[in-house]
């Protein structure tokens, strides 16, 4: 038997248990720029007929009080590999499809755990419990059909398809609900009069191969209740990348150098956490006009430390002719390979062979610190702002930084902008702040870090006549020559 | 200029410098052979600016005179030309005309003034080596590859010694890629004068090199002189740049006087590599190699394919050995010995295993152990 787990609403869900606001109240998970589609939608935003991909404005008139939160995939991918973890308990057979679902084949493990429906209700259970998340859970004795079965019954869903349900269960499903089955096919499946998968089973094999192609042998399959494809447990990882787009298109060496050291290290962190070494070195480089270029190097031994796959991404960087400005910048590594695999030994260790091993253990060190006290306790010393040269003319000062906080609640009509200039101005901070359409108020703050942090703390007081729901800040580029504070309408 | 030759000899020739005048230099007229007609002979040059081929060969000559042409194109022309004797005329304006009547080519050649200068090595002292002999000295320097974008030169190259055993002087050669060392040792007939630096010849040059020696008994002359290691036979001479450095000592990984030796029948042992190297991969290189009393097993666990398990008898006795060895190197070095038993000498683990024949002949091979963490 096959099931297939199904996260309800997963990122609203994680959103919802965070933050108490936000429970049985319409959230979408959303960017804030004007061209963001809803990622997820909460099953209170469902109700007013918001769905994902729909645009954030849209979703807007759907609902006027609609809160929208940002995406922290950060916290997602921790829940859900909590998740896979949860599941992974059960059977070693599960093959995570995205961040939210899962397939699972349980054969043999019935014995251990008891019924389909009882291990179910088990995995359902213990992510309660765990995770305070639920999930809607469909079981049936091929792939296709667990898929179909856990859309059936959700939120909180629990679908089962016997070995005897499914001839009829495929006798009477609508043919539109079979992943694959699109307008256009549609229009082909109301000529030949198919409304169920059970109607496929009146066309033979050459027919529906000539009509929908590969797919049509396929349906030939499924409707007879055959799905070859199997469960496949997770496959060793290939490579390992990390990518980021900067803030700002960049040109000048010294911060595309910074960059990859900061992505080298990111990757040699994951490289060495799962255990493993790598012989191959790549970069990424893409630029402000999209088009992009990768340079790889195969490496003449294992590495593993952050300075070794630095010293690579940087010599293949300086490889590139840049004429362009850069948008983003990746380091990547490959030819994976555990680090306690065999090696062969040399009768005369190569030149830099002791240096190798020493940043290797700097690593280790660094890496301990990392897991026991969080990142950036210990960092290159060109990559810690203090050290960094101060920017612009205000020199000696600290680095600027600038954040844009919407601050949700009853928050307008109570002076909030007012008080909010007021408090800008004691603290010293720019920027300007300005009501939105649905209700809450926007500001950005640029200032130090610890004037933007005091001006932070206050929007969570808010003004005296005011209640503050809720507050969502994101860092944004600072604008250099931004040096007053004012109210925008 | 205004020649004939004989195909058949020169096409041989033709085919063995492919190697040189095949190499990427700085120069591409080093992909031209040189082609001087002199009395009744011609005298044909490679030169990729490390290693020097000259040969001289019979030819009927017309009007004498010098020409560089390119080596591919003039080697499948020799091949491809339907009759035995070949004709060459250089036209005008270094346009050379090869064949006549039915078959006819027409090539344009490079100036000969810019091919590199032939080294002049004079009163050289060669000492004389059995062609045998130097044939499977190179053969052993040689299955020792180099990779890729090597740069250790003693990885590069070879190193030639003089050793003194039992009061009788050899030449030796010892080839290494730090993972394993072929040592080989031949007779010689005179005064081998060798400088004071190392002596190490690039391996490329050896490779060339081993075209030209025939397995026929007759005897070679080498000699190392201005910075040359020079090849002399009957007509054709080859001379090897010598690459500058220093050789670290490989004395000690040769030296088994504390290790523990066991024979065994080399064609078995062989075999049971070749069977336990099926189930290697890219990634998976290493075999366990486990010596217990009177018993060798090889293991080998490719986690992407499966498992294998050899066993043969041995003459062992005393504590168990485990190490991890990379099953193709075990097969190179087998192959190049002759006789029916080798002797396999071994220590402890992560330390080399060193293959001799029985009576300490003049082959020795090292391997070096893989880590098992």
């Amino acid at each position: 038997m096959i099931l297939h787990i199904d996260m309800d609403a997963f990122f609203a869900a994680v959103e919802q248990r965070d933050n108490p606001g936000l429970q049985n109240r319409p959230v979408v998970i959303s960017g804030n720029s004007p061209r963001a589609v809803v990622s997820t939608a909460s099953y209170e935003a469902r109700q007013f007929g918001i769905h994902s991909a729909m645009p954030l404005f849209q979703a807007r008139q759907c609902c006027d009080h609609l809160m929208v939160v940002p995406a922290d995939m950060k916290k997602y991918s921790e829940n859900s590999r909590r998740i896979m973890a949860i599941i992974s308990q059960f059977t070693p057979l599960v093959e995570p499809v995205s961040i939210d679902e899962a397939y699972a084949d349980i054969a043999g493990c019935e014995t251990l755990f008891g019924p389909p429906s009882a291990i179910a209700m088990k995995i359902k259970q213990a992510i309660l419990t765990d995770l305070s998340l639920t999930c809607s859970i469909g079981i049936a004795p091929v792939k296709f059909l667990a898929k179909i079965a856990s859309d059936m019954n959700k939120p909180d869903g629990l679908t089962h398809i016997s070995q005897e349900q499914m001839p009829q269960f495929i006798q009477d499903l609508p043919i539109r609900k079979i992943p694959g089955v699109g307008t256009r096919a549609m229009k082909q499946m109301a000529i030949l009069n198919i409304h169920t998968l059970g109607d496929v089973q009146r066309f033979d094999a050459a027919l529906l191969t000539h009509k929908f192609g590969k797919f049509g042998l396929r349906l030939f399959q499924l409707c007879r209740g055959i799905d070859d494809t199997r469960v496949q447990a997770q496959a060793l990882r290939k490579s390992i990348s990390g990518e980021t787009t900067l803030a700002a298109d960049i040109f000048d060496f010294q911060t595309a150098k910074e960059v990859l050291l900061t992505q080298a290290r990111r990757v040699g962190r994951d490289l060495r956490k799962k255990g493993l070494v790598c012989r191959s070195v790549s970069i990424k480089i893409k630029f402000s006009d999209f088009t992009q270029t990768t340079r790889s190097r195969k490496t003449d031994e294992h590495i593993c430390s952050s300075e070794a796959i630095f010293g690579i991404a940087l010599s293949l960087f300086k490889q590139v002719v840049i004429q362009k400005k850069i948008r983003l910048l990746g380091v990547g590594v490959s030819h994976l390979q555990s680090k306690d695999a065999p090696v062969q030994m040399e009768f005369l260790q190569p030149a830099g062979h002791k240096i190798k091993r020493q940043w290797e253990s700097v690593d280790r060190a660094v890496d301990s610190i990392f897991e026991k006290f969080g990142r950036d306790m210990v960092a290159p010393a060109v990559l810690q702002p203090a050290f960094t040269k101060p920017v612009g003319k205000g020199g000696g000062m600290t680095e600027k930084t600038c954040i844009k906080a919407v601050i949700s609640g009853k928050v307008q009509g109570v002076f909030f902008r007012m008080e909010t200039l007021k408090a800008a101005q004691k603290i010293g901070v720019s920027g300007y702040v300005r009501n939105l359409a649905d209700g809450s108020v926007e500001a950005v703050f640029q200032g130090t870090p610890d004037q933007v942090a005091r001006m932070e703390k206050w929007c969570h007081k808010g003004a005296p006549a005011s209640r503050v729901d809720l507050v969502f800040t994101e860092k944004i580029p600072v604008i250099p020559d931004r040096h007053s504070f004012e109210i925008r309408y | 200029m205004r020649f004939s030759f004989d195909r058949k000899e020169v096409l041989e020739i033709l085919s063995k410098i492919q190697g040189i005048t095949g190499r990427k230099t700085n120069l591409t007229i080093t992909s031209d052979v040189l082609i001087k007609a002199m009395g009744d002979q011609i005298i044909i040059t490679a030169n990729d600016l490390e290693t020097v081929f000259t040969g001289t060969y019979d030819a009927n000559v017309e009007t004498e005179g010098i020409l560089s042409i390119n080596s591919k194109k003039f080697f499948e022309i020799i091949r491809e030309y339907p009759d035995n004797e070949i004709p060459v005329n250089e036209v005008e304006n270094r346009w050379v005309e090869i064949g006549k009547g039915d078959s006819l080519f027409h090539i344009v050649s490079s100036d000969y003034e810019n091919f590199p200068e032939t080294p002049v090595i004079e009163n050289v002292d060669f000492i004389e080596i059995n062609a045998g002999d130097l044939r499977k000295m190179v053969e052993a320097a040689s299955v020792v590859n180099v990779l890729g974008d090597e740069k250790r030169i003693y990885v590069l190259g070879a190193l030639i010694e003089k050793i003194i055993k039992n009061d009788t002087p050899f030449l030796r050669m010892v080839s290494t890629d730090s993972r394993r060392l072929n040592c080989y040792d031949a007779p010689y007939k005179g005064d081998l004068v060798l400088p004071e630096e190392d002596v190490i010849i690039p391996k490329k040059g050896l490779t060339e090199l081993h075209k030209f020696i025939d397995h026929s008994s007759e005897s070679i002359k080498v000699g190392i002189k201005d910075n040359h290691f020079i090849f002399q036979r009957v007509n054709e001479s080859i001379m090897i740049k010598l690459l500058n450095g220093e050789y670290p000592d490989y004395k000690p990984i040769i030296n088994t006087d504390v290790m523990t030796g066991i024979e065994v029948d080399r064609t078995m042992f062989f075999t049971l590599m070749r069977r336990v190297s099926i189930l290697t991969s890219d990634d998976y290189k290493s075999v366990i190699l486990n010596f217990r009393e009177n018993e060798l097993t090889v293991t080998i666990t490719n986690p992407e394919i499966g498992e294998s398990k050899e066993r043969m008898m041995i003459g062992y006795s005393g504590e168990e050995i485990r190490s991890a060895f990379n099953p193709r190197y075990f097969m190179d070095a087998l192959n190049l010995f002759d006789q029916s038993t080798v002797v396999i000498h071994i220590k402890e683990v992560k330390t080399p295993c060193i293959i001799k024949d029985l009576d300490d002949g003049n082959l020795i091979c090292a391997i070096m152990a893989m880590h098992l963490s």
